[in-house]
């Protein structure tokens, strides 16, 4: 079992587990040849966030080698990750490789930084300890597959969402309910109800990506929906999906949103809401993010 | 009684906030030592590892300073008078001492200095901003009344004035001797702090050691874990300079010494407060005690921190032989002191620190008289001087040439005052007997030169790492790992003894602030020390170790 790679581009590396160790302690780390998938599995079954990031975006020199095609599931911890990384923040060269130190399998991330006083770089090791899974440990964990979402909308301005989420939070409490409401003319709304205020935000003239062009993505396929997309009659347009997600859970989204370059959430009317983040500065799905959150029913 | 006026300005006031926040890391008190033209702050952490003296000068750190010491402690009579409870540290220099509760004194000096603000209507900083600090002792015969009281002159006429109530205290100072400092390092305070930001917050210890022209700080941890424990495991980060980066870098080949990461980091987190200071770095071997300095406008920082030896006394060496506890007891004067120190010795090391005798009993001070003559010791007392009253152990006996020095030879020549009540143990000859290599080679009073090159440390197979990283091949479960593991702990503790403490006991003890001292004052208070000598010698009895005379002279002489 063997894995290194050099790390051309840390800031995005730095934002996602930034972003993923909001959402747990530790992830799910799976390396194959193709691409790195970063997965958290918060308690309490409300939420999943998979992230997916192509080897070329953040890796240079890859090489990963295992018995089982090729592929390493490792258990990581995340702020440790996070931690080690933004010790690269001002490096000139990074790499990361597996190893073992000890008893221990460690995630070693090798930095070389020029200093001031010398042009001869110091160089810094960051060991994270790590758990190797068998293949087995994690073959039962699947991306979850939602229908169709009735609504694609992309999120307002993230550090204006955020403010307002975190009125909201403060208003319902931690374990408060936030209803969020969207339809495919642009409109969004957030909701929330406490002992003695209502609430109510709206964003107009958001755009609506449309729905399935992404190969990302696997809906489970529904009634009705099939090629119609931009035929479909004002009212369907007009007509509102609508989540009721926890309060705590909804602030954390928008904290892993606010990573991201350009957002899409899509709603499940009382279903799911599945927040698709763009995390490279191009906007590409090659670095991605998927929150995906369950709606209480109302 | 004595008197004490200090007037600060509000830098002056910052700086001793940064200083006192510094000591704060690392005890609950502050034991404060005035002097004729200084103030010394000093502490101890719990375990006894570290000790801090800051020393902040009267004439260039404070805006007027006066201490004028209580005459009637400063008697011809000086170090035994017959009130028991006297200091002889107090006694003899008049020097007046009490110790504070750091979290009392913290919030009267936080956040008083305010730069010139922009608009200052508006800034409420402003507020706290002072423009002056007075810091005057009230003591009393009535006890009861005495209090240190500060006040600050604020801005518009406002005075705020705290009374903060002291109590007694010893005067504890840690033992740094000259050659202990065989091995040294500058660097710029900066510098050092930007690369100490690396380490994570769960790090607990580091490893000091350097390799031809690359100076290595590693964090380890020695807790084993295993299964989910795994992942808490704390960071491991390793980072090696290039001796550029170092003023100035002396240190022999394979010297590895290992420091509690959070000490240190508070030391060079307040060294990093000072602007542009370079801190410098004295140490020998693991085992041996580290002294750290630095100084700035008339505020000396001394660090005294105890090493040890990677892997040495980790949770792997329960069963083995405890040279920890063993110097603890040789070092502690009270009984309390190697008690809680032994405690914790699993942990953190012993001690350097010695204490300043007060109680009656401890005041007993034994004259420097050669070993045999010296009678029965408490078992803890140096192994060279003590031969005669522990029994032996044949390998001892065969072993070590220096205990059998003080039964059937003359002491070891070169430490010419060898004194069994300065309970110290030689590092060579201590730990020739644990691992039972002929110490005949290794007499205590080896040339320093030799003594910090003398052992080439084993490479640490547990956290050195192999250099072929495509080699690094494993399944999801080590099996036998965790024996292999334990195993390297092991043959790490009988390769050499944790603690090691030279017995050359007529060098000069050298503080840094001490030497400051002198400097400024070099002249004065030579007369109380002959009489306290001859005092002492017709004390005679025995009692457990402690200082040794010259090096009392040399503290407490201004």
């Amino acid at each position: 079992m063997r894995f290194k790679a050099g790390i051309h581009n840390i800031s995005l590396l730095t934002k996602l587990t930034g972003a993923l160790s909001v959402v747990g302690k530790a992830g799910w780390l799976q390396l194959n040849d193709e691409y790195i998938q970063l997965t958290v599995l918060p308690e309490g079954n409300h939420s999943q966030v998979w992230s997916h990031i192509n080897i070329d975006a953040v890796f240079i020199n890859y090489k990963v080698v295992s018995a089982s095609d090729n592929i390493i599931n490792l258990e990581i911890p995340l702020d440790t990750l996070h931690r080690s990384l933004k010790s690269a923040s001002s490096a000139s060269t990074a790499s990361i490789r597996l190893t073992k130190k000890g008893t221990i399998p460690m995630l070693s991330l090798t930095i070389t930084t020029e200093s001031h006083a010398s042009m001869n770089p110091a160089i810094i090791t960051q060991d994270i300890p790590v758990r190797v899974l068998a293949p087995q440990t994690v073959s039962h964990i699947h991306k979850p597959v939602v229908p169709r979402p009735e609504t694609s909308v992309m999120l307002p301005t993230l550090s204006q969402l955020r403010g307002i989420t975190d009125r909201y939070v403060r208003m319902v409490g931690t374990n408060g309910r936030i209803v969020l409401e969207g339809n495919m003319s642009g409109v969004l709304k957030m909701k929330a109800e406490a002992d003695a205020v209502k609430v109510e935000s709206e964003w107009r003239g958001l755009m609506n990506p449309a729905v399935g062009d992404d190969g990302e993505m696997e809906w489970e396929e529904g009634e009705g929906h099939g090629e119609e997309g931009e035929m479909a009659s004002t009212m369907e347009r007009a007509a509102f999906a609508r989540v009721m997600v926890d309060s705590k859970e909804w602030a954390k989204v928008v904290r892993v949103c606010a990573a991201g370059k350009r957002v899409i959430a899509w709603l499940c009317n009382n279903h799911a809401l599945v927040v698709y983040v763009f995390m490279s500065d191009d906007g590409d799905n090659k670095a991605t993010i998927n929150y995906y959150v369950t709606s209480f029913s109302s | 009684m004595s008197t004490l006026n200090i007037t600060l300005s509000p830098l002056a006031v910052d700086r001793l906030y940064e200083a006192l926040s510094c000591l704060a890391k690392f005890g609950d008190y502050v034991t404060l030592e005035a002097r004729r033209n200084k103030l010394n702050l000093r502490t101890l952490n719990s375990t006894h590892s570290a000790h801090v003296l800051i020393c902040v000068a009267g004439d260039t750190f404070c805006d007027a300073y006066n201490f004028v010491p209580d005459p009637s402690k400063l008697g011809d009579s000086p170090l035994f008078s017959s009130n028991g409870s006297q200091s002889s540290a107090r006694v003899e220099e008049g020097a007046f001492v009490c110790k504070i509760n750091v979290k009392a004194l913290l919030p009267v000096f936080r956040g008083r200095y305010v730069q010139e603000a922009v608009n200052k209507e508006r800034d409420e900083s402003l507020v706290q901003g002072i423009e002056k600090c007075e810091i005057s002792l009230h003591e009393r015969e009535n006890r009861v009344q005495c209090r240190l009281v500060i006040k600050l002159f604020c801005r518009h006429g406002v005075v705020k004035i705290f009374k903060l109530q002291y109590e007694e205290a010893d005067i504890m100072y840690a033992t740094f001797l000259k050659e202990w400092g065989v091995n040294r390092w500058t660097i710029r305070a900066g510098e050092l702090k930007k690369w100490m930001e690396h380490f994570g917050p769960k790090a607990e210890h580091l490893d000091i050691g350097s390799e031809e022209d690359r100076a290595n700080f590693t964090s380890f941890s020695e807790k084993i874990v295993d299964g989910a424990q795994i992942l808490k495991h704390p960071l491991q980060t390793s980072i090696e300079l290039d001796l550029i980066e170092f003023h100035e870098f002396q240190v022999a080949r394979d010297t590895h010494i290992a420091i509690n990461v959070k000490d240190f980091k508070a030391m060079v987190t307040h060294a990093g407060t000072l602007d542009q200071v370079q801190i410098s770095a004295a140490y020998g071997e693991a085992g041996q005690p580290m002294q750290v300095t630095y100084d700035q406008n008339g505020m000396f920082c001394e660090f005294t921190l105890m090493t040890r030896k990677k892997g040495a006394a980790g949770p792997a060496g329960a069963g083995k032989a405890e040279p920890v506890a063993k110097i603890v007891m040789h070092r502690g004067t009270s009984a309390a002191a190697a008690t809680s120190a032994r405690a914790g010795s699993r942990e953190t090391s012993a001690p350097p620190i010695k204490v300043q005798p007060q109680s009656s009993a401890t005041r007993k001070v034994n004259t420097p008289t050669p070993g045999p003559s010296a009678g029965p010791l408490p078992s803890s007392a140096s192994v060279h001087a003590a031969a005669p009253s522990i029994p032996p152990t044949a390998s001892r006996a065969a072993s070590s040439k220096s205990a059998s020095g003080s039964a059937e030879m003359p002491p070891p020549p070169p430490p010419l005052r060898v004194t069994p009540r300065s309970g110290s143990v030689s590092a060579a000859s201590d730990s020739s007997l644990s691992r039972g290599t002929p110490a005949s080679a290794r007499q205590p009073s080896l040339s320093l030169g030799f003594k910090g090159s003398l052992q080439p440390r084993p490479s640490q197979s547990l956290f050195l790492m192999d250099e072929d990283d495509d080699d690094d091949l494993f399944g999801p479960t080590p099996a036998g790992g965790v024996d292999d593991g334990i195993e390297g702990l092991l043959d790490d503790l009988d390769d050499d003894d944790v603690l090691g403490w030279d017995a050359s006991l007529d060098s000069e003890r050298v503080s840094f602030v001490e030497l400051q001292e002198r400097a400024v004052n070099a002249d004065a208070g030579r007369k109380a020390a002959p009489a306290a000598e001859k005092q002492e010698s017709e004390e005679g009895s025995y009692v457990g170790p402690t200082q040794r005379r010259d090096v009392v002279k040399g503290l407490f002489d201004d």
